[in-house]
C-alpha cells in the first residue's frame, strides 16, 4: 500500500527545464539491452530529444525512454507507462509503489486507483512532490538517487559494499570485520594471497579431529562430513580455494546419493582431488578426476572391461560420455566467446558422435581400484578382481593392462591413440586431447563464471576469460589460478550491468553466508552443528546432487520474462513453491529456534539427554545447537536505520532497495516489545528473505 | 476469492507470462469492473465429481532397463533375448507369466519382483506399451545410415537431453514447454476454477509440466504445501511479519531476477493457503502404503484427488520422479529391488483410488529417459533408445501389450548397435492417446504435440494406440 510520509513539504512551483537537463546529464542509464518499443502515447510521440536517450515532453518533464515501457523520469524516478483506451494512460511509480491514472489534459493531476485518491504532481529538478487533495498535504516522492548528498560517508559505504560483494563471489561472504580488513588490504592483494596459499587436505583435517576414524571399519556417519565441511567454510583462511572447490564439485559431480559414497572419508578424498588441483592445470584436474576412485565408482569406469564379442560384452560408456558432455567439451561446438558455432542451416554442430563415445569407452578399459598393497588380492586377474568388486577409495585407480583394450582408438576431432599404447598413457592422451579441445576453454570458463559471478556473462566476458584459459600470459594453457583471477577481476564482475548481471544466490550458500557473516558458534566451538542434515531440504547440500547433472543445469530458463529475454537462471531450477518456503523457514529456524536451543543447552546445570550410539556407525561427537554472534548488531539496533544499513552492507552489499529498507524499518518499529536480540534476528530474517538479497547483482 | 489490486497490478506489468492475451487497458478495466461488482462467482459452482480426470506420470529417471521388465517368454523369442542379454538375462522359469498372447501367438513374462503388477495386468487394469521412445519422424536403420543425424533426436543417448525430450516430446528442438504444460495451457482455464496450477509436482520444477503460461505447483512428498512460519496468523508479531513479507513480495525491483522471484513467491503463498485449506479434508485411506518414497507420493496424490472439489479442479496432472535407474553396473540386483518398490507402489495407488471411487478417472503411466542396451558391459547395460512402459487405471484396456513388441535379436532391423532399438511407438503417439482421453480435442493435438502428424492423423477417427477407452 501507499506509504504516507510523515513530513510535509511546502512546494515551490518552479519548473525549470534547464535544471532538468543539467541533472539528466549526470544520470547515465545502461543502453546495452535497450529494446525501446514504440508507442502512440503523446509523452513519447511529442517528445523532444535533448541528448542520446534523454527526452523532454511539455507538461511531463525530462525522461529517458531507452527501456520503454520503463521510463526513467528525472524527477519521479522509475515509471512504467501503459497506454489507455482513449487519450489516457497508466503510470506505475516505483518510488510511490502505486499505479496512477491520468491523461494529457489531466496531467500533472493523477488518480491513485488503489487508494482512490487524486494527487497533483510537482517537479523541481530531481525532486518531486505530490499533493493529496483529500488530506490537503504535500509529500516528497522518495527514491530518486540524490547526487548532491553523496558525501564521503556514502562513498566509504559504497567502497565497503563493493568489497563485501567481492567476498561473496570469491568466498562464502564475510562479516563486517573481515570486510573492513580486506577492504584495507585491497581485493587484489587479498586475491593474490589466497591464490598463493598452500593446499590443506580436508581429509587430514578430518583425521586430526577424529584420529580413530581412519582405521574404523564401520560406516562413518555423514554428520562428520557436515561438521568438517562447515568448519572449513566458516573458519578456514583459504576461503577462495574452498569456494572454487565447491564450484568444481558442481561441474565434476559425484554424489552421496550413491550409497557407497555416503561416507565422509570417500567424499573428502574426492574433495581433496578437486581442491589440490583447483589452482593448478585443468588437464591435471581432469586427469585426477578421471583416476579418482570415487569418480570411478560413481560413473562406473572402475572395472570397465574390454569388449568380448563372443560373450556379447561391450565397454561401459558411462564415463566416456559424461567426461565429454559435462567435464570438458560439451555437446555443441563453441566459439571462443561461448556462443554456438552454427552450420549453414543455422543449426548447432555436435562435438561428438555416438561412435566417438564407443571409441573413448575403450580408452577407459582396464582401470580398477589399487589393490597392490593387498596380499589377498594382488595376484588376481583383472576379470576376477572386477568380479569380486573389492574397492579402495584411498588411492587413485590403476591400470590393469590385461583388462585394457590396446587396439587403435580414434578420438573426437580426428585424434588417434596408436595401437599398443600402454593403458595409462592412453588415458593421459585422451584427457590431454579433451582438455585442449577448442571447446574446453569457453565451456569451462562459462560454467565457472556462472558459479562465481553471474548467470548470464556477456560473450565478451566469456571470451576474455577463455583467452586466459588458453594462455595465462606466460604461455601456459589451462592455468586455473589465472582463470579464476580473470573471472573475479573482470570489469563485468566488479561493476555489474544493471538488470543483466543477476544471479540467484543458491539456497545452501545463503545459509552459509549468514552463519559466516555473524560467526555462528556452538558451545564447544567444534562446528558440529545440530540439524545440518536439515539443510539438505534446500536441495543443494554439497555432494548430494540427485544426478551427475548437478542440482540445476547451466542453461535452465524459468518461463516468463527471464526466458523471454533469452536469459538463463540455473538456480531457479530448484526454486519452486515448496523450496522457497522451506528456505524462509530454515532461516527462521536458525535465528529463533536454534538460538533458544543454544541458550538452554549452555545454561548452567543443563544435562543433555543420554545419547544412543549406533554401534554400526562412527558418529563423531554429539552435535550441538549454535547461535549467531549478534553483539555488534544489538548495539546498532537502537536506531533501526543503522541496523538496516549494516545488514545492507554485510549481507546485501549495498543493494537493498530503498523500498525494502523502509519495509524492514517499518516492521522493526511496529514489533511488539521484544529484546534487542529478537529485533536484530527479525531484521536479519527479513533481509535474508528479501528478493534484493536472494538475487545478487 | 479476494482480488488485491496491488498484487494483480504488479503481476500485470511484470508478467507477460501470467496474463497472455489481455490488452493492458482491457485488463485494468476488468479489474476495476470486478471491484465495482464487489464479488466474484464462487468457485465450486461448476465443479462436480462426474467430470474429473487426472494423469499421473511416474518418471523413472536414469533409464529403466525395461527389456528386463517386460520380456518375451515364447521359446524362440526367449532364445534371442538370452543370446543378446547374456549375463543380464533373467531365467525363463523365473518370469511371472502374463495372461496375454499376441496375434502371432507369442507369450510374455514380467520381472519376478513385480507380482502386484502381474495381478493387475491379469485383472485387466494394467497394459504395457512396447518399445516407446523419442522420435523425430518414423525412421529405419537404412535411413539413419544414409541421412544421418538429421532424422535422429538431438543428443540421443544423453540422459539430460533424452529425459528432457521425453517430457517435451519435441526431440528435434530445444523446447521449454512439456506435454502436460501445454495440456494445462489448453485446458486449465476452461476446466478448473481453483487457484492452484492444473499441474502438481511432487518433484519440484520439471519440464513435463511447464507450459507457455503454466508452471507446476510443487508440493512436498508427504502432500503438504509448506507454509511460512507465523505467517497470516491472528497475533501481533505475526501481523507485523505478514505485512513485511507482503511488502517484499509486492514491491518491484527493476531487476528481472528479483521481480521473477518476488512474483513466484507471491503466487506460492496464495496457492499454499488454498491448497492447505483443502487438504485438511482429505480422508485417511484404509489402503496400506509401503514405507517408500514412491508409495508416500502416491498416497499424497490420492489425497489431493480426494479433495479435488475443494480445490476447484476438474483436470489435474501429477508428476512423480523415481530416480536411480542408471544401472551401468549391478543391474540385476539393483533393478530387482527398485521394480519391487515400483510394483507395490502402483498396486497401493490403484487400491486407494478404488477406495475413493476414482479408479476410472485416473490414468497412471510410466516414462523414462530411454531403454538400455540389450548387450551387457559385463556388469550392466548402457544408454539406448526405445523401451517399454506401463499404463494403469480403470479406463485402460488392460491385459494387453500395445505396439509391436520388438525382436530382441541383435542386428535386427531395429538394432542400431549393441541392441539399441529404434522405437516403434513415438512419445507423440503415447501422449496423444493420453491427451484425447484427458479431454483434448483432436484439433488441439497439433498444438499439444507439434510433431504428431508425422506419426498419426488426428482426423483419422481412430485412436492413436487404442489403450484408453
Amino acid at each position: 500500500m501507499l506509504e504516507k510520509k510523515s513530513y510535509v513539504w511546502i512546494c515551490h512551483p518552479l519548473i525549470a527545464k534547464a535544471i532538468w537537463i543539467a541533472v539528466a546529464s549526470l544520470v547515465s542509464l545502461p543502453a546495452s539491452h535497450a529494446r525501446a518499443q514504440t508507442s502512440d502515447l503523446y509523452i513519447i510521440t511529442e517528445a523532444e530529444s535533448l541528448a542520446e536517450g534523454v527526452k523532454y515532453t511539455e507538461g511531463f518533464g525530462v525522461f529517458n525512454d531507452t527501456q520503454f515501457p520503463w521510463v526513467y523520469h528525472y524527477s519521479m524516478g522509475w515509471l512504467y507507462l501503459t497506454e489507455g483506451e482513449l487519450d489516457d494512460f497508466w503510470i506505475f511509480s516505483v518510488s510511490m509503489n502505486t499505479w496512477l491514472w491520468s491523461s494529457k489534459e489531466r496531467f500533472p493531476a493523477a488518480y491513485d486507483a488503489a487508494n482512490q485518491k487524486w494527487y497533483y504532481l510537482y517537479f523541481e529538478g530531481e525532486i518531486a512532490w505530490y499533493y493529496d487533495f483529500e488530506s490537503d498535504t504535500w509529500h516528497l516522492i522518495e527514491g530518486v538517487p540524490s547526487r548532491n548528498s553523496s558525501d564521503a560517508m556514502d562513498e566509504h559505504f559504497e567502497s565497503l559494499a563493493s568489497t563485501s560483494r567481492f567476498l561473496s563471489m570469491a568466498g562464502f561472504g564475510a562479516g563486517y570485520d573481515e570486510i573492513v580488513s580486506v577492504h584495507e588490504q585491497g581485493i587484489h592483494n587479498w586475491l593474490n594471497e589466497q591464490l598463493a596459499m598452500e593446499h590443506r587436505s580436508i581429509y587430514d583435517q578430518m583425521v586430526e579431529t577424529y584420529p580413530e576414524l581412519e582405521g574404523a571399519v564401520s560406516r562413518v556417519d555423514m554428520k562428520v562430513f557436515h561438521e568438517i565441511l562447515m568448519k572449513a567454510m566458516l573458519t578456514s583462511e583459504d576461503s577462495l580455494r574452498n569456494k572454487v572447490t565447491l564450484a568444481l564439485s558442481e561441474i565434476f559431480v559425484v554424489s552421496s546419493q550413491n550409497a557407497a559414497l555416503r561416507d565422509p572419508r570417500r567424499l573428502f578424498r574426492y574433495y581433496d582431488t578437486l581442491s589440490e588441483n583447483a589452482f593448478g592445470s585443468f588437464e591435471e584436474l581432469l586427469y585426477s578426476v578421471t583416476l579418482s576412485p570415487v569418480m570411478g565408482h560413481y560413473l562406473s569406469h572402475a572395472g570397465n572391461q574390454a569388449a568380448d564379442p563372443e560373450i556379447g560384452r561391450f565397454p561401459d560408456e558411462n564415463y566416456a560420455r559424461e567426461v565429454m558432455q559435462l567435464f570438458s567439451i560439451g555437446l555443441h561446438r563453441l566459439n571462443i566467446d561461448g556462443s554456438p558455432i552454427l552450420d549453414e542451416n543455422g543449426q548447432t554442430i555436435p562435438t561428438y558422435t555416438n561412435q566417438d563415445i564407443t571409441e573413448l569407452a575403450r580408452v577407459f578399459t582396464g582401470l580398477f581400484y589399487d589393490h597392490s598393497q593387498n596380499d589377498a588380492l594382488n595376484n588376481l586377474t583383472y576379470r576376477r578382481l572386477v568380479k569380486r568388486g573389492n574397492r579402495n577409495f584411498n588411492l587413485p585407480l590403476v591400470m590393469y593392462e590385461e583388462g585394457h583394450d590396446s587396439g587403435e582408438k580414434s578420438l573426437v576431432n580426428g585424434g588417434v591413440i596408436e595401437a599398443g599404447t600402454p593403458g595409462l598413457e592412453a588415458v593421459r592422451q585422451a584427457i590431454n586431447h579433451l582438455a585442449t579441445h577448442p571447446n574446453t576453454a569457453p565451456f569451462i570458463s562459462r560454467l565457472l563464471i556462472q558459479r562465481l559471478v553471474t548467470s548470464n556473462p556477456s560473450p565478451a566476458y566469456i571470451e576474455r576469460v577463455a583467452r586466459v584459459f588458453q594462455n595465462n600470459g606466460r604461455g601456459a594453457y589451462g592455468d586455473l589460478a589465472a582463470v579464476i583471477a580473470a573471472i573475479l577481476t573482470d570489469d563485468e564482475a566488479i561493476s555489474p550491468v544493471n538488470g543483466r548481471s543477476g544471479r540467484m544466490r543458491s539456497p545452501y550458500y545463503r545459509v552459509i553466508h549468514m552463519l559466516r557473516a555473524f560467526n555462528a558458534m556452538d558451545g564447544s566451538a567444534r562446528y558440529n552443528f545440530e540439524g545440518t542434515g536439515r539443510l539438505a531440504g534446500l536441495n543443494q547440500q554439497p555432494f548430494q546432487s540427485p544426478t551427475v547433472f548437478n542440482f540445476y543445469q547451466s542453461d535452465f530458463q524459468p518461463i516468463g520474462a527471464i526466458a523471454d529475454q533469452g536469459m538463463v537462471a540455473p538456480e531457479f531450477q530448484i526454486t519452486d513453491s515448496r523450496t522457497m518456503v522451506k528456505y524462509m523457514n530454515e532461516i527462521d529456524h536458525i535465528l529463533f529456534y536454534m538460538r533458544n536451543r543454544y541458550e538452554k543447552f549452555n545454561s548452567p546445570g543443563f544435562v543433555p539427554s543420554e545419547r544412543i550410539e549406533n554401534p554400526n556407525r562412527f558418529e563423531g561427537k554429539r552435535s550441538e545447537p549454535y547461535k549467531l554472534d549478534l553483539t555488534d548488531l544489538e548495539t546498532l539496533s537502537e536506531n533501526p536505520r543503522n541496523l538496516v544499513n549494516r545488514l545492507n552492507l554485510v549481507l546485501v552489499h549495498g543493494q537493498l532497495s530503498r523500498n525494502t529498507q523502509n519495509s524492514i524499518i517499518r516492521a522493526l518499529e511496529s514489533l511488539p516489545n521484544r529484546d534487542s536480540t529478537f529485533r536484530v534476528s527479525f531484521a536479519i530474517y527479513l533481509t535474508m528473505i528479501s528478493p534484493d538479497y536472494i538475487v545478487m547483482q | 476469492m479476494n482480488l488485491d489490486r496491488n498484487k494483480v497490478s504488479r503481476r500485470r506489468f511484470l508478467g507477460q507470462a501470467s496474463c497472455v492475451g489481455l490488452g493492458s487497458t482491457a485488463f485494468f478495466s476488468s479489474i476495476l469492473n470486478l471491484k465495482a461488482l464487489g464479488s466474484i462467482t464462487s468457485p465450486n459452482s461448476l465443479v462436480g465429481s462426474s467430470d474429473y480426470k487426472a494423469l499421473v506420470c511416474v518418471f523413472l529417471r536414469g533409464g529403466n532397463d525395461s527389456f528386463n521388465m517386460l520380456m518375451p517368454r515364447s521359446d524362440s523369442e526367449y532364445a534371442d533375448y538370452q543370446t543378446s542379454r547374456t549375463d543380464l538375462a533373467i531365467a525363463q522359469n523365473d518370469m511371472l507369466p502374463l495372461n496375454f498372447t499376441d496375434t502371432d501367438g507369442r507369450i510374455y513374462g514380467l520381472h519376478p519382483e513385480m507380482g502386484r503388477v502381474q495381478s493387475l495386468f491379469n485383472a485387466g487394469e494394467i497394459a504395457f506399451v512396447a518399445n516407446v521412445g523419442t522420435l523425430v519422424e518414423p525412421v529405419s536403420k537404412a535411413a539413419i545410415d544414409s541421412v544421418g543425424k538429421s532424422v535422429l533426436p538431438r543428443n540421443l543417448f544423453s540422459h539430460s537431453d533424452q529425459a528432457m525430450q521425453w517430457q517435451t516430446s519435441l526431440p528435434d528442438q530445444m523446447s521449454r514447454s512439456g506435454f502436460a504444460g501445454r495440456l494445462a495451457d489448453l485446458l486449465h482455464a476452461s476446466k478448473n476454477e481453483g487457484p492452484t496450477s492444473m499441474n502438481i509436482s511432487l518433484a519440484g520444477n520439471n519440464v513435463f509440466q511447464t507450459g507457455n503460461k503454466t508452471v507446476a505447483y510443487a508440493i512436498s512428498r508427504n502432500g503438504l504445501a509448506p507454509s511460512i512460519k507465523a505467517y497470516d496468523q491472528n497475533y501481533h508479531l505475526s501481523r507485523v511479519k505478514t505485512e513485511a513479507i507482503n511488502d517484499l513480495m509486492e514491491a518491484t525491483y527493476q531487476d528481472l531476477f528479483r521481480d521473477t522471484f518476488a512474483d513466484m513467491l507471491e503466487e506460492s503463498v496464495d496457492n499454499n493457503t488454498a491448497f492447505q485449506t483443502a487438504m485438511v479434508e482429505a480422508p485417511e485411506f484404509k489402503t496400506d502404503f509401503s514405507d517408500t518414497a514412491i508409495s508416500e507420493q502416491f498416497q499424497s496424490i490420492a489425497k489431493v484427488i480426494s479433495v479435488r472439489e475443494k480445490l476447484g479442479m476438474k483436470r489435474q496432472t501429477f508428476f512423480v520422479n523415481f530416480g536411480g535407474w542408471d544401472h551401468h553396473d549391478n543391474t540385476l540386483s539393483r533393478q530387482a529391488d527398485m521394480l519391487a518398490v515400483l510394483s507395490d507402489a502402483l498396486g497401493e495407488f490403484n487400491a486407494a483410488l478404488k477406495e475413493i471411487g476414482m479408479h476410472e478417472q485416473v490414468t497412471t503411466f510410466t516414462a523414462s529417459d530411454f531403454g538400455r542396451t540389450l548387450t551387457s558391459n559385463g556388469r550392466g547395460s548402457d544408454h539406448a533408445w526405445g523401451g517399454n512402459q506401463i499404463i494403469m487405471g480403470g479406463a485402460v484396456d488392460g491385459k494387453r501389450i500395445f505396439g509391436n513388441y520388438p525382436s530382441l535379436a541383435l542386428r535386427s532391423e531395429l538394432d542400431i548397435g549393441r541392441g539399441r532399438l529404434i522405437p516403434t511407438v513415438s512419445t507423440d503417439e503415447y501422449f496423444a492417446e493420453l491427451a484425447l482421453w484427458f479431454g483434448a480435442n483432436r484439433s488441439d493435438l497439433d498444438v499439444l504435440l507439434p510433431n504428431i502428424d508425422r506419426f498419426y492423423d488426428p482426423r483419422s477417427g481412430i485412436s492413436p494406440l487404442g489403450v484408453l477407452s
